[in-house]
């Protein structure tokens, strides 16, 4: 083979002027920066769905970002961009992750830094989940979700769950086990990252035949056919499964309520990163973050994104605004192999 | 005429399946060999190594091992019953001459147009808690109630219920290839029915029972949705925690060698099996 020279030749400096020809006729090409294709890593089923009709139509194609989804588990999608790491171009210009996750990958140096210059809004994010790596859209706060017309007095503290009044009806999902063991830590010592103060209330919990669900959507009609009473989950189960007719209620716990946040972030090869920016500004738009909460249940992460009527009544917190708080995601990041091994093997109890 | 050598037809003939099958089967388990020999690193997720330590961590750690046990005795238990309570449904198939066979081959089939998990949900819905059995159990005994599900009892139910249909599939085709005509002769000779069963039709019927018995046998070992939606999270079984290594922990190294793992114990028992099953089959 031979050695390409180096510069343009004067087939390609052709072909640059034909296309520049074409620029005219090309309106995404030819605009400034924040326009073309964007794509988004997303998880499937509504959450997808809200994202076309909250964000993608109504707020980027007027600007002339198409926008692609790219939809699978959170795990498979992380392992992909993990695995294109090295590659200068990505193909994925934003990634919706939980928010622990973010954390992993902003240590692993693959997210772009993110500032108010290039996305505005950001000015505006809730302050207890602000970072500068991936921008939380939506979150939630556990809460006690509890049946109301089997618990008369509702749980006030997550202490309560250990309680002989609860024995056996408790249940628990697989898939969070991590959030309840902060919620056990934070009732026990006030501090939600203290995990092995949590081991031994959890290690009750199971060996009391309290219940543990492998997927979220069995705990609805457990909840509704008395196997359980009472359980930790978020606080967007409870108005999900109320619209759907189950009898239930939130109980915010007294020590406070730990949250999930599902947040957006950019990868450092993303191969449109203008109209990443303009992604993850127009999910915080008002307007956007309403549409979440009012098919999810899910709470804005906005401080402009206000609800009102009937939304806002659904999904009030408190009179009294009750704790919230974001976990540290670098001591849950240390511990979470470890937490996940002991999981395993309480569950199994062999 | 030119005749083309026989050995170069035959060669043209299976090259391109032997391509696919190295393609699609053989080069991805190599990979995945490579794979079960990396480390887990959680930030870099794969690090390049050649490691024998997920091995060793499975086959040290009573956990694991314990999980590969119950894996096995599940999938003993419902092959066995399958192999009981298949045979008897095959036969009459097999040896029916009625306008109605088709039908039964049909009920037979049937089942299979429908996925395992929703099979599995369909399950929930029987045992489960307010579930069918839970239901008329309350309605006869007030007070009472069954719970069922995420039971071993539960899973091996729905094990058993969606292999079933390839026990007798299999069975029936073995057992039409029996003549009826060699039963008739043993009857005409005075053997009692359990005699011509055990002298004739089985001895016949055993590399069928075989062929039967390893398809289920590797269908319950790797069973993913039915053990994970009726066994709950406190019953282990290899795929759905090989699963949870591979998607929900990111651990490939490990989960290629849970996976390896998993397959050469499959492997081993079902080619022992087949060996026993041939050497009983020549003497008899």
């Amino acid at each position: 083979m031979t050695e390409r020279p180096s510069g343009a030749s004067r087939r390609q400096l052709l072909g640059l002027g034909a296309a520049a020809g074409l620029l005219p006729f090309m309106p995404h090409v030819a605009r400034a920066q924040a326009s073309g294709r964007v794509v988004v890593s997303t998880w499937g089923g509504d959450y997808a769905k809200l994202l076309g009709s909250n964000i993608d139509q109504p707020l980027l194609a007027p600007k002339n970002i198409e926008v692609t989804q790219d939809v699978g588990t959170e795990p498979a999608r992380v392992a992909k961009l993990i695995a294109q790491r090295r590659l200068p171009r990505g193909n994925v210009d934003i990634l919706c992750t939980q928010a622990p996750q973010a954390y992993d990958l902003n240590e692993a140096g693959l997210l772009e830094p993110l500032d108010e210059s290039k996305v505005p809004n950001m000015r505006h994010l809730l302050p207890e989940m602000r970072n500068s790596y991936a921008l939380p859209h939506i979150f939630s706060p556990q809460i006690i979700i509890y049946n109301t017309e089997r618990v008369s007095a509702p749980p006030t503290t997550f202490s309560d769950l250990m309680s002989d009044r609860f024995k056996g009806k408790v249940g628990l999902l697989d898939n969070s086990f991590i959030y309840i063991v902060m919620a056990a830590a934070l009732q026990k010592t006030g501090d939600a990252m203290n995990f092995d103060a949590a081991k031994p209330d959890l290690e009750k919990l199971v060996k009391d035949g309290n219940r543990t669900y492998t997927v979220t959507d069995a705990f609805a009609p457990a909840l509704r056919s008395g196997e359980i009473d009472v359980g930790p989950v978020w606080q967007a189960r409870t108005i999900f499964w109320r619209k759907a007719g189950v009898a239930v209620q939130s109980a915010f716990p007294k020590e406070g309520s730990i949250i999930y946040v599902s947040s957006m972030g950019v990868p450092k090869n993303a191969p449109n990163k203008a109209a990443a920016f303009a992604y993850l500004n127009a999910m915080l738009e008002p307007s956007a973050q309403r549409g979440f909460a009012d098919s999810m249940g899910y709470l804005p992460t906005s401080s402009q994104a206000t609800l009102e009527g009937e939304v806002a009544q659904r999904l009030a917190l408190p009179e009294r605004r009750p704790k919230l708080i974001a976990p540290d995601y670098a001591k849950l990041a240390a511990a979470r192999d470890g937490l996940n091994d002991w999981w395993r093997r309480l569950l199994d109890g062999r | 005429m030119s005749r083309r050598p026989q050995g170069l037809t035959a060669g043209l003939l299976i090259g391109p399946a032997t391509l696919v099958v190295l393609g699609a089967l053989v080069a991805p388990l190599v990979l995945l060999a490579r794979y079960s020999l990396n480390r887990y690193d959680r930030t870099n997720f794969m690090v390049e190594a050649l490691t024998p330590e997920n091995y060793l961590r499975f086959l040290y750690d009573p956990f694991y091992t314990g999980v590969l046990w119950t894996t096995l005795w599940i999938a003993l238990v419902t092959t066995t019953l399958c192999l009981v309570l298949g045979f008897p449904i095959a036969y009459r198939l097999a040896r029916s001459q009625s306008r109605w066979k088709s039908a039964g081959v049909l009920l037979v089939i049937l089942p299979l147009f429908i996925g395992s998990t929703v099979r599995a949900l369909g399950w929930m819905g029987v045992l489960g808690r307010g579930g069918l059995l839970d239901s008329a159990a309350a309605a006869m005994n007030p007070g009472s109630s069954v719970a069922l599900l995420y039971t071993p009892f539960a899973v091996v139910l729905g094990i058993l219920s969606i292999n079933l249909p390839y026990m007798v599939l299999t069975l029936q085709s073995v057992i039409e290839g029996i003549d009826a005509r060699v039963e008739e002769a043993a009857e005409s000779l005075g053997a009692e029915p359990s005699r011509r069963f055990l002298l004739v039709v089985l001895p016949l019927a055993l590399p069928g029972l075989a062929t039967g018995a390893v398809l289920v046998f590797i269908l319950a070992m790797n069973a993913y949705a039915t053990p994970l939606l009726l066994g709950g999270a406190r019953f282990q079984m290899m795929a759905p925690m090989l699963f949870r290594e591979y998607a929900v922990n990111n651990n490939w190294p490990f989960a290629a060698a849970i996976a390896f793992i998993l397959m050469v114990t499959t492997l081993t028992l079902t080619a022992a099996s087949s060996a026993f099953v041939q050497r009983r089959y020549k003497a008899a």
